[in-house]
């Protein structure tokens, strides 16, 4: 049997103190294996955002372990979780998170940048998922130049363009319209499949939901 | 690092409206300044030439007395070795000894200036100077209005001048009015002739040097000491002590006045780029969970502003530069209006801006330093802030 990559095991998480503390995450546990896409569902405030803020490292949790690839996230200081954040993984919010002063190539080039990868095999690989997303002729428009469902699948290019193990999408088509939504679902299917990236996404969208297999319920910050 | 370099340059070129405002007011503040510090030196300029030109010249140097015969070989002698001197431009000679003038009215004592008329009239102020009579036009003398107020002499008048050991008679052919009060009742001039029939072994005699401006004064007076090592030389630091204060005073004000102004630009630079840099506070929250480190932000935003500082610097210091030339080419600044009863406007009330190398590059300097400075509160503030709290927008 596959080992699993991802284990999120007893984790607690808790905004505030005394009274107005809120538990956002309460006994989670959660195992996915490599190159499998999960969906994390639930309402607002279920703990879904948490989720992946704890599983991408940008946030720790009170209690509990969070291994990626055998790596334990709790046993890192914030230096070695940037490092780790920077290689391994590949992020993509909510709308309106491509940086507005770069084009389309330099948002993409960015995380390949951060790795000093050197720039003939940056502008390969940009050409390359520019290509398969069908928006080589947007590489040098800037993101207000873009719509809602263009700067959502840049932000997925950026995400994946270094290739990172696991890639945390959180509600990345909220705010969409049905087209662009299905245009986003497709473009992290066909990563996730050609490339065995881990994919995690999270989305309170029926329609979404329906296209993967593997979903999660999250409900008052416990799995469901 | 040069990829942070290049994101810098990009984001400063293309939030141009934010950085429009920022260049325009780091370039207003440096030209400014620049042109004030042109504006101290002219300033400086203007009250050194005026205490000097009246007597003591940038240099002064003083000969043992003597009678008329060595007290003008040793003038001529000295005249001609520093007439090779390329700092000097102009050598006011003058023969002095103290005398008595007295009148029915009153007595007082003078310094007696033997001097040649044509040449003084070149280089020092009095034949300008005077409100009545006539300058010099053969034997007589030139006293000064509060001397002859005192004495009740006017032109024309025929007044007993007593040596040590001697009296002569001599005309008042004019009256002069500096407007300074030592000068004004204290000196009194004849031509340098008149001194052979006073016979007397106490004429001393002494050179005002004029310079090309106060830069070399140290140098020179250095040279001339190693020259004439039997000879008293002052430099006019040393002879009008009180004028060196005042000067010194007024570059301290200046300076003062600059390192405010920088404090209040610095104030206002960081203001501006907290606001820029927090207002993206999201953005670099995002490039932070990209795994962007903490130095690689602080050079991000410290480039940017370096390159807003240094270019706007360099475009304050042309401006400034370009404010002096023009204010230059209109014939200085005139403040005869308002220094009129100021003894150190005496001579000349018109400033001339003149750039110097320090005062041209101390504002930018200090501009960029400040700026840089500036810079580093929004990038430590970025920095320090938690990757979850900043992305709480998106």
């Amino acid at each position: 049997m596959k080992e699993y990559f991802l284990k999120l095991e007893n984790i607690n998480k808790t905004y505030g103190k005394g009274e107005l503390a809120v538990t956002a995450l309460s006994s989670v546990y959660l195992y996915i294996r490599k190159g499998e896409t999960a969906v994390v569902a639930g309402p607002s405030g279920s703990g879904k955002t948490t989720l992946l803020n704890l599983t991408g490292g940008l946030d720790i949790a009170d209690s509990g372990t969070i291994s990626i690839g055998g790596i334990e996230l709790d046993r890192m200081n914030e230096k070695q979780l940037t490092s780790f954040r920077r290689e391994k993984i590949g992020l993509v919010f909510q709308e309106d998170s491509l940086i507005p002063e770069m084009t389309v190539y330099e948002n993409i080039e960015l995380p390949l940048a951060l790795l000093r990868i050197e720039n003939k095999k940056r502008k390969y690989r940009i050409e390359r998922i520019l290509s398969s997303l069908g928006m080589t002729d947007k590489k040098k428009r800037f993101p207000y130049e873009l719509s809602g469902g263009e700067k959502q699948r840049i932000s997925i290019a950026r995400a994946v363009i270094h290739s990172p193990s696991l890639v945390l999408a959180d509600e990345p088509t909220a705010n969409l319209d049905m087209l662009s939504s299905t245009q986003v679902i497709d473009t992290i299917k066909n990563i996730s499949d050609s490339l065995n990236i881990t994919f995690i996404l999270t989305t309170h969208d029926g329609n979404v939901l329906s296209r993967f297999e593997k979903i999660i319920k999250l409900n008052y910050g416990r799995i469901v | 690092m040069i990829f942070w370099i290049k994101y810098s340059l990009r984001s400063v070129l293309r939030r141009y409206r934010t950085t429009v405002v920022i260049f325009a007011g780091f370039t207003f503040s440096v030209a400014v300044l620049v042109f004030l510090g042109a504006v101290m030196t002219g300033v400086n300029d203007t009250m050194i030439q005026n205490a000097l030109k009246l007597h003591s010249g940038y240099i002064f140097i003083e000969g043992k007395p003597g009678n008329y015969s060595s007290a003008v070989t040793g003038l001529e002698r000295i005249k001609q070795i520093l007439g090779k001197n390329p700092e000097i431009i102009k050598i006011s000679g003058r023969l002095t000894i103290p005398v008595m003038i007295q009148t029915e009215k009153n007595s007082m004592a003078f310094l007696l200036n033997g001097i040649d008329p044509e040449n003084e009239a070149e280089i020092t102020p009095v034949s300008k100077k005077l409100t009545e009579g006539k300058y010099l036009p053969g034997d007589g003398i030139l006293i000064g209005k509060k001397g002859a107020d005192i004495l009740g002499i006017k032109v024309g008048d025929w007044v007993s001048v007593y040596t040590p050991s001697s009296m002569n008679t001599l005309k008042v052919t004019g009256i002069f009015s500096t407007g300074i009060d030592s000068f004004d009742s204290g000196m009194i001039f004849s031509r340098k002739e008149i001194f052979r029939d006073i016979n007397e072994t106490t004429i001393g005699y002494h050179l005002a040097l004029f310079l090309r401006n106060n830069d070399k004064l140290k140098e020179t007076a250095r040279v001339i000491s190693e020259e004439f090592k039997d000879k008293n030389i002052k430099t006019w630091e040393e002879k009008l002590p009180d004028i060196y204060q005042l000067v010194k005073l007024n570059e301290m004000a200046m300076f003062i006045m600059i390192f405010l102004v920088i404090l209040i630009l610095g104030f206002g630079i960081t203001n501006t780029l907290l606001t820029s840099v927090m207002g993206r506070k999201r953005h670099f929250a995002i490039m932070k969970a990209m795994g962007i480190r903490s130095g690689e932000i602080i050079t991000a935003i410290i480039a940017e502003s370096s390159i807003i500082c240094i270019s706007s610097g360099l475009a304050g210091t042309a401006a400034g530069i370009m404010l002096v030339a023009f204010s230059s080419s209109l014939g200085g600044m005139d403040l005869s209006r308002y220094t009129s009863y100021n003894p150190n406007f005496a001579v000349n009330s018109i400033i001339m801006p003149r750039l110097t190398p320090g005062m041209t590059l101390l504002p930018q300097f200090l501009a960029v330093f400040s700026g840089i400075a500036a810079s580093t509160i929004p990038a430590f503030r970025i920095i320090r802030e938690k990757v979850i709290k900043g992305m709480r927008n998106i």
